[in-house]
């Protein structure tokens, strides 16, 4: 595959030693009437050639403003990085020039979207449309793009692609959809992917179809795949490493296998208990107790402090913002205390709710 | 009807099967917007009716000098305001030219200036639109504003200005209706095209690579382009009437070159306007009736066109 990832004359080459993607102390502001909004707040990870790394966090945890401004697509205004560094392959993108970011959006990187019902062109053939990213980028021509259009759509599992590929998107399954959007994000060969919940506005039936071809259009393409959920499910399946986020930062990050049986931070462990097991004979699910935090003031100390057992009643975890810390292999967290984290099993992790919300 | 239908079929099925369910069932098969838009676009008769005296009126410009000898210029002073007769089938005017000659040929003028000044207004107003949306900040307000002082100038005086210093030809018409034209397309466009751009279907193709100018021409524009024809359309009618108006004025195009307005003008200037209705009715009857089915050919447009409906 590696004969396919198209390597700029300024690319140094990709070792051991450098990631495919490495970001540190990532910032992205939004401007808006209420005052300025910290959407991502000194978000650092790596991720390297083929990686599976799954993005995990609620609705406002920066997921998406993060694997956005990779590709520079904040919306700006009133979206913009205010520091921080996101080096591609060698090459630095925070500032990088309008030019230089095109070249790679669809080539380098490709984004698998949300919603494939509003993210294709309701009145351009499904062909046509994923023809566009290989039109732009290799200069095709018109019917050399569909030929490959069509065999994009039958590697991702499209039957009869070369009929679909005259058809257009209203005539396309939810799911057949999605894996036209898929064929697309895949199209030349990106070394990045990245799927922003790509299976949320599916049905649960479909779900499955869909991340299998996702799975196997990475092994096929090698690419290297950001997975933005909040689907601890789906995490568990399919990536190898997970991050999780909550108010902008990274809370953890480590292999899944780790984090989901020994997580070291309290939201983590928040997470983890509020899923339904079907071991356990749960008769209700455990909440995090709280709200998630407003990303309008710049939170001193931990985001998740108010929220939390065992830092709520704590100054330092008020007062001073943990830094990501090694806590074993290969594995990150951003807590005071990690290792209070094992020592309370979930159901004492549970505070009683008195909605107290830091003000 | 499988989906693996050979597209020789359909124009073989027929003549074997005359039934209607199969002519149903091809219709199903074959959902094209720009079919179901003409079907659509067929259901509604008025704008039916308006295409085909449009078409009519067009061809009858275009084709019948080809086809009879009509002279337009040929003054005859010995037969001035004749009634109508077998030589002139509308009587001839105040110099004893033939009236039915100078009402086609006129008609040839009105029209040509209606549609290429709409045309001229409508692909102005697109592009500063489609640049104004698209690329936003300052290009935006520039272009606003400079709509702003478009809009707000009077025309009248404007036209009659650049008149009087290039004279009035069928160019500078056309250039001066479509420099005052373009306005409400710019808006229209800039309008659709900042909500357009929002769609996740422009921001994935950015996400893909796409540059300013491909999101305009791939993405942008044809999702605008129904509303930009039904635009246009209004506009031809539009500028149909300011001719005439200009015309009528002494401002627009000048004798003896025909033109509707011109000939009406013509004929206000004898006050025996009641007694002579040949001399009026004929440009005033076209004008109305070319305006008017212009005007249902774009309501038929705008529905049918109109993604919504769908």
């Amino acid at each position: 595959m590696t004969e396919q990832v198209s390597i700029t004359k300024d690319t140094a080459p990709i070792g051991d030693e450098q990631p495919l993607l490495q970001v540190t102390d990532l910032q992205v502001e939004f401007r808006t009437d209420a005052g300025r909004a910290y959407a991502v707040d000194g978000v650092s990870f790596s991720i390297a050639a083929g990686e599976i790394l799954g993005v995990v966090g609620e609705s406002g945890s920066g997921k998406s403003v993060t694997a956005m401004s990779i590709l520079g697509l904040v919306p700006s205004p009133p979206g913009r990085i205010a520091g921080g560094s996101i080096v591609l392959q060698g090459q630095e993108l925070v500032g990088a020039s309008e030019r230089t970011l095109r070249k790679l959006r669809g080539s380098a990187v490709g984004v698998i979207f949300q919603d494939p019902m509003t993210a294709l062109n309701p009145v351009q053939r499904v062909g046509r449309q994923i023809a566009e990213g290989i039109r732009i980028h290799r200069g095709l021509s018109k019917d050399k793009a569909l030929e490959r259009a069509v065999e994009l759509l039958a590697l991702v599992g499209v039957p009869q692609p070369e009929l679909r590929a005259r058809q257009y998107p209203h005539e396309f399954s939810g799911g057949m959809r999605q894996r036209a959007m898929i064929a697309m994000a895949i199209a030349n060969d990106p070394a990045l992917l990245i799927a922003d919940e790509p299976t949320t506005a599916l049905d649960v039936t479909i779900q499955a179809q869909v991340l299998d071809v996702i799975r196997h259009s990475q092994q096929e393409t090698g690419a290297a795949t950001i997975f933005i959920t909040h689907d601890l499910g789906v995490v568990a399946e399919l990536a190898e490493r997970v991050m999780v986020m909550y108010g902008g930062r990274v809370m953890e990050t480590g292999r899944v296998s780790t984090i989901f049986r020994q997580p070291r931070h309290p939201y983590t462990a928040g997470l983890l208990a509020s899923l339904p097991s079907l071991t356990r004979d749960d008769a209700e699910l455990t909440p995090i107790p709280g709200n998630p935090p407003s990303i309008l003031a710049k939170v001193k100390g931990c985001p998740f402090q108010p929220r939390c057992v065992i830092g709520r009643d704590r100054d330092i975890c008020a007062a001073e913002r943990p830094p990501l810390l090694e806590v074993g292999t290969d594995h990150l967290s951003a807590c005071h205390f990690p290792d209070e984290v094992g020592a309370s099993a979930p159901e004492q992790q549970v505070a009683p709710d008195d909605s107290e919300v830091r003000s | 009807m499988t989906a693996t239908f050979d597209p020789n079929l359909p124009a073989a099925a027929p003549a074997a099967d005359h039934s209607h369910d199969a002519a149903e069932g091809l219709a199903a098969v074959r959902r094209s917007p720009s079919r179901m838009a003409l079907r659509r676009y067929m259901s509604n008769r008025l704008a039916v009716a308006g295409a085909v005296v449009l078409v009519v009126l067009v061809l009858g410009v275009l084709l019948l000098p080809v086809f009879m000898h009509l002279d337009p210029y040929t003054v005859d002073p010995l037969n001035v305001r004749a009634k109508p007769t077998g030589d002139h089938l509308l009587g001839t005017d105040g110099v004893g030219r033939d009236v039915f000659a100078r009402l086609v040929y006129g008609g040839r003028i009105s029209m040509l200036i209606g549609f290429s000044a709409a045309l001229l207004a409508v692909l102005i107003g697109s592009l500063i639109g489609a640049l104004a949306g698209t690329l936003g900040g300052w290009v935006d307000s520039t272009f606003m504003r400079m709509a702003d002082v478009f809009m707000s100038f009077p025309n009248l005086v404007a036209i009659i200005v650049v008149v009087g210093i290039f004279g009035a030809n069928v160019i500078v018409m056309v250039i001066l209706l479509a420099l005052f034209g373009w306005t409400q397309t710019a808006r229209v466009v800039r309008g659709m095209i900042l909500s357009l751009r929002e769609r996740e279907y422009v921001q994935a193709s950015r996400a893909f690579g796409a540059k300013p100018l491909w999101l305009i021409s791939r993405h942008l524009l044809p999702a605008a382009l129904s509303q930009v024809v039904v635009l246009m359309t209004l506009e031809v009618a539009g500028f149909i009437l300011s001719e005439a108006a200009l015309s009528f004025l002494g401002v627009g195009i000048q004798p003896p070159t025909a033109s509707w307005g011109n000939m009406l003008q013509a004929a206000q200037q004898y006050t025996v306007i009641s007694s002579m209705p040949w001399l009026w009715l004929p440009p005033g009857l076209a004008i109305a009736l070319t305006v008017l089915a212009i005007n249902f050919v774009g309501d038929g447009l705008r529905d049918a066109l109109d993604p919504r409906q769908r």
